[in-house]
C-alpha cells in the first residue's frame, strides 16, 4: 500500500503544498491521468506529466523540481535521507537540552526560542562561557532581582543577535525539531531542506548577504515588473464602459433619415498612473540600502517615466541614475557617491514640503506615490501636516513600511501616517509580493 | 502531410509530425502537448516573447490537418468580440424592409435567427464540424472578467444564446493559450489548462532552427549565429532577441552572402536583433561587434 503511485502522488503533492504551491484535488487527479498516459518507467516523462499538470507557473517550476529529485529517489537513498534527518533531529533536541540547562535564571529556563537556542548551542565554547558567566553572576540569591529575568532574556536575545551579525549566516543554520512521532520522517525532511532553500524571500531585507543579490534582483524585477502591469490595469479597469454615445450615434445616422443604424460607442480613456517613489534612505533605513536601490532599479527597468526620489534631511532626485540603465552595481556605487544625503539624520516635512514646491507638475491626480520608509523621523506633526497636503494633491499614497509590523503600536509616526496612507509592512520580499498579490492599486 | 488521428496520436508520432512541420521540439515540449491533446485539457503556454509559443497552435493545426482559429486577446476584449454578435445593421434594414408587411412574432423569429448572428472564434470553434484548433493569443492582454468568462467556456465547451439556448461543442476543439507573463493569471483558469512553460532555446536548439528554417546557412556561420544569439539573451536588455530575430538575422546574412559573422555583418543587422534604442546603446557600450565577434571566437 505504502509504495503505489497514488500514496507517492499525494505524499508529492502535499510536498507541494507545504512548499507554498496550490494544488488542487482536480489537479491531483488529472496528475494520475496524465501518469496514466506516459511511460510510468521513464523517469523524465514522469518528472513532465507531474509538472504539466501541478505546476502553474514559472516561479513554482524550480520548487516543483527541486521537490521532484528529492522525493523520487531511489530506495537506498531515501533510506540514507531518512536516517541523516533522525540523526540531525537527534544531535538537535541534545543540543536544546544542553542551552535549556545553561540558558536558565534561578534554575528556570530564559524564554528563548527554539532557533535562539540552538544558536546559542552552536556559538563557539568560549561566547558560550561568557553568556553562562554572566546569568550566573546575575543569579545571585537577592530578591531586587526578581523581575530581573525579562531584561535578562532581552540582553542574551541581544547578544545573540550580535553574534549572528558579526559571525553571518552561514553559522546559523537552523533546522526545525519535529515531533519524534511524526508520520513521514522522508516528508518532513524534504519539506525542511526546501524551506530552507528558498528561505531568501522570507529573509530580512537587511540581513541579504552580498552573494544573494542577484538571486533578489531578479526576484525584484519580476515583482516589480508584476506591480507595474497591476497599476494599469486596475486603472483601466475601473475605469472601463463601453457606452452608447447617443450624441453622436444620431449625429453619424442622420444621413439614414434619422434612423439609428450605425451604432456609435463611447469609452472611456485609459490613464495609466504616474509612479513617484519617494524612499528613505537616512541613517536607520541604511541597512536596506541595497533593498531600496535595488526596488527603484527594478521598477525603473519595467515602468516607464517613473520619478524616484531618496530623502533624509534634504530631498535629492535620482531618477536619472536610474535612466541611464547601468547595470546595478554601478547605479549603486554613483548614487551612493554623489547623493548628498545618504545615511544622514531623516527629516521627512523637510523633504515632502521640498517635493511639493520645487515639483508640483509631478504631483497630479493621477499620481501614485509609494513611499518607502520606516516612519522614522524628525519633527512627526511637521511630516504629517505635509503629509496631508501630498495626500490632497495625489490620486493616492502607498506606504511600504520596513519595520515589523509587531512595533507598529508603540510608534506615533506610523499610528499617524497609517490614516494618511496605506500602510503595508514590507521588510522581506515576501511581504513585497504578497502586497503586490494583494492587488492594492 | 499524412493526417493524425488524436485518439491514436503517440508521443513518438506528434514529435515526428512536430518535426515535418518544422517545430524543432523536445520531450519537454512535446509531452505536455501530448497529455493536453488526451486529457482534452486546453493547454497553457507561457514563455518570453518570440520562444515560439504561437506556432505550436499553427503546427496543431498542420499535424491534424484542420482549421485553426484564433482569438487574438487585447485591453477591452469582451464577448461580443470573442463570442458572438448580432448584426444590428442588419436586423435594421429587415425591420424597417418588413415592418409594414409581417407579423411581429414572425419578424422576431427572422431577425435572431443564423443569417443574423455574427459569430466569433470561440462560438466558430464551438460549432465546428470537426475538432479544430483554438488559440487564445496572449490571454494575459484581457482582464479578469473576460478571463472569467472564457474559464466557463473552457470548461464545459458550451455556451448559452439567450435566443437560441445553449448550444454544446460538436467537438472540444484542441485550445492553446499563449501567456507572455504580463501579468498573473486566475487560478480558477490555470487549474483547467495543462501547464507549459518555454524557455529560449539552447545552442544546440537554436542551431537546429536555423538549419531548418533557413538551410542555406553554412554550418559554421548557423554557429556563429546561434553563439552571438545567445550571448544577447544573457544580457541584461529590455527586450531579448527572440527565435524569429534569430531567423531575420540568418536570412539576412544569406543575403549577405556571409561565410562568417563578422563585424561589419553585426553592424548591419543589429536592428534585427535589438529593437530597442536603449539596449542598442548598451550592447555597443558593454561589447560592440568587435566584442562580439572575438566573444564567438574564442568559444
Amino acid at each position: 500500500m505504502k509504495n503505489y503511485i497514488e500514496n507517492n502522488i499525494a505524499r508529492f503533492v502535499h510536498i507541494l503544498r507545504h512548499l507554498g504551491i496550490q494544488v488542487s484535488i482536480l489537479e491531483t487527479l488529472t496528475s494520475l491521468q496524465a501518469l496514466v498516459l506516459v511511460d510510468i518507467m521513464n523517469r523524465d516523462h514522469v518528472k513532465m506529466a507531474l509538472s504539466a499538470t501541478l505546476v502553474k507557473n514559472h516561479d513554482q517550476q524550480v520548487i516543483f523540481n527541486q521537490s521532484f529529485d528529492s522525493f523520487f529517489v531511489a530506495p537506498e537513498v531515501k533510506i540514507k535521507q531518512n536516517q541523516e534527518w533522525k540523526e540531525r533531529q537527534e544531535e538537535g533536541l541534545r543540543l536544546l537540552e544542553d542551552a535549556e540547562t545553561d540558558l536558565a535564571y534561578k534554575g528556570e529556563t530564559l524564554d528563548l526560542t527554539e532557533e535562539e537556542m540552538l544558536y546559542y548551542a552552536k556559538l563557539p565554547e568560549e561566547e558560550k562561557r561568557k553568556i553562562r558567566d554572566y546569568l550566573k553572576a546575575s543569579s545571585a540569591p537577592d530578591d531586587r532581582y526578581d523581575r530581573f529575568k525579562p531584561t535578562l532574556e532581552s540582553q542574551v536575545r541581544g547578544s545573540l543577535r550580535y553574534w549572528k551579525q558579526r559571525l553571518g549566516e552561514e553559522s546559523t543554520e537552523y533546522y526545525p525539531l519535529h515531533d519524534p512521532g511524526v508520520d513521514d520522517p522522508a516528508l518532513v525532511s524534504i519539506v525542511d531542506e526546501l524551506q530552507e532553500d528558498s528561505s531568501i524571500l522570507y529573509e530580512d531585507m537587511k540581513r541579504i548577504g552580498q552573494q544573494d543579490l542577484p538571486k533578489v534582483t531578479n526576484i525584484l524585477k519580476h515583482l516589480s515588473r508584476k506591480l507595474a502591469t497591476m497599476i494599469s490595469r486596475r486603472y483601466k479597469q475601473s475605469k472601463k464602459a463601453v457606452k452608447l454615445d447617443l450624441r453622436r450615434s444620431i449625429k453619424a445616422n442622420v444621413r439614414y433619415g434619422g434612423i439609428i443604424f450605425k451604432l456609435q460607442y463611447k469609452q472611456k480613456r485609459v490613464q495609466k498612473p504616474r509612479i513617484l517613489l519617494f524612499c528613505d534612505v537616512s541613517g536607520s533605513m541604511s541597512r536596506y540600502a541595497a533593498f531600496v536601490i535595488q526596488f527603484i532599479y527594478g521598477l525603473s527597468a519595467v515602468v516607464k517615466n517613473i520619478e524616484s526620489f531618496i530623502f533624509a534631511e534634504e530631498l535629492e532626485y535620482v531618477s536619472s541614475f536610474f535612466n541611464e540603465r547601468h547595470s546595478f552595481e554601478d547605479t549603486m556605487v554613483r548614487l551612493i557617491g554623489k547623493s548628498r544625503t545618504w545615511g544622514k539624520g531623516t527629516n521627512m516635512g523637510n523633504a515632502l514640503s521640498a517635493l511639493r514646491e520645487k515639483y508640483p507638475l509631478l504631483l497630479t491626480s493621477d499620481t501614485v506615490v509609494i513611499i518607502l520608509s520606516d516612519t522614522k523621523t524628525l519633527d512627526i506633526d511637521y511630516a504629517e501636516e505635509e503629509l496631508t497636503k501630498l495626500k490632497r494633491s495625489v490620486k493616492d499614497i502607498i506606504w511600504l513600511n520596513t519595520l515589523p509590523q509587531s512595533e507598529w503600536d508603540n510608534l506615533a509616526s506610523v499610528q499617524k501616517y497609517k490614516r494618511l496612507s496605506k500602510m503595508y509592512e514590507c521588510y522581506t520580499l515576501a511581504h513585497l509580493e504578497k502586497v503586490i498579490r494583494k492587488q492594492f492599486l | 502531410m499524412k493526417r493524425e488521428n488524436l485518439s491514436s496520436i503517440t508521443i513518438e508520432r506528434l514529435r515526428q509530425g512536430f518535426e515535418k512541420a518544422g517545430y524543432i521540439a523536445e520531450d519537454d515540449i512535446i509531452v505536455p502537448v501530448y497529455l493536453a491533446l488526451r486529457l482534452e485539457k486546453p493547454i497553457l503556454i507561457t514563455g518570453a516573447p518570440g520562444v515560439g509559443k504561437t506556432e505550436i497552435a499553427k503546427v496543431l493545426a498542420s499535424v491534424f490537418q484542420t482549421a485553426l482559429i484564433r482569438l487574438q486577446c487585447y485591453e477591452g476584449l469582451d464577448e461580443n468580440k470573442a463570442l458572438y454578435e448580432w448584426n444590428y445593421q442588419r436586423q435594421l434594414i429587415k425591420i424597417q424592409l418588413i415592418k409594414d408587411t409581417a407579423s411581429e412574432e414572425m419578424v422576431e423569429q427572422d431577425l435572431f435567427s443564423r443569417g443574423y448572428l455574427l459569430e466569433r472564434p470561440l462560438l466558430r470553434a464551438i460549432q465546428a464540424q470537426e475538432k479544430t484548433v483554438l488559440l487564445i493569443d496572449e490571454i494575459d492582454k484581457t482582464d479578469e472578467e473576460f478571463e472569467a468568462f472564457l474559464f466557463e467556456v473552457l470548461s464545459d465547451f458550451q455556451v448559452s444564446i439567450p435566443e437560441w439556448g445553449t448550444i454544446e461543442a460538436n467537438h472540444i476543439p484542441m485550445v492553446v493559450l499563449t501567456n507572455n507573463g504580463e501579468r498573473e493569471l486566475s487560478d480558477g483558469l490555470k487549474r483547467r489548462c495543462v501547464y507549459l512553460y518555454i524557455d529560449f532555446p539552447t545552442i544546440e536548439k537554436e542551431l537546429k532552427i536555423i538549419k531548418v528554417k533557413v538551410p542555406e546557412v553554412n554550418d559554421r556561420l548557423a554557429e556563429d549565429i546561434a553563439l552571438a544569439v545567445h550571448y544577447m539573451r544573457e544580457q541584461d536588455f529590455k527586450k531579448k532577441p527572440s527565435i524569429s530575430e534569430t531567423l531575420d538575422l540568418a536570412n539576412a546574412l544569406v543575403l549577405f552572402d556571409a561565410k562568417r559573422l563578422e563585424e561589419k555583418h553585426i553592424k548591419d543587422t543589429i536592428n534585427l536583433l535589438l529593437k530597442d534604442k536603449e539596449d542598442i546603446d548598451l550592447f555597443y557600450k558593454e561589447l560592440g561587434p568587435f566584442g562580439l565577434v572575438e566573444m564567438i571566437n574564442k568559444r
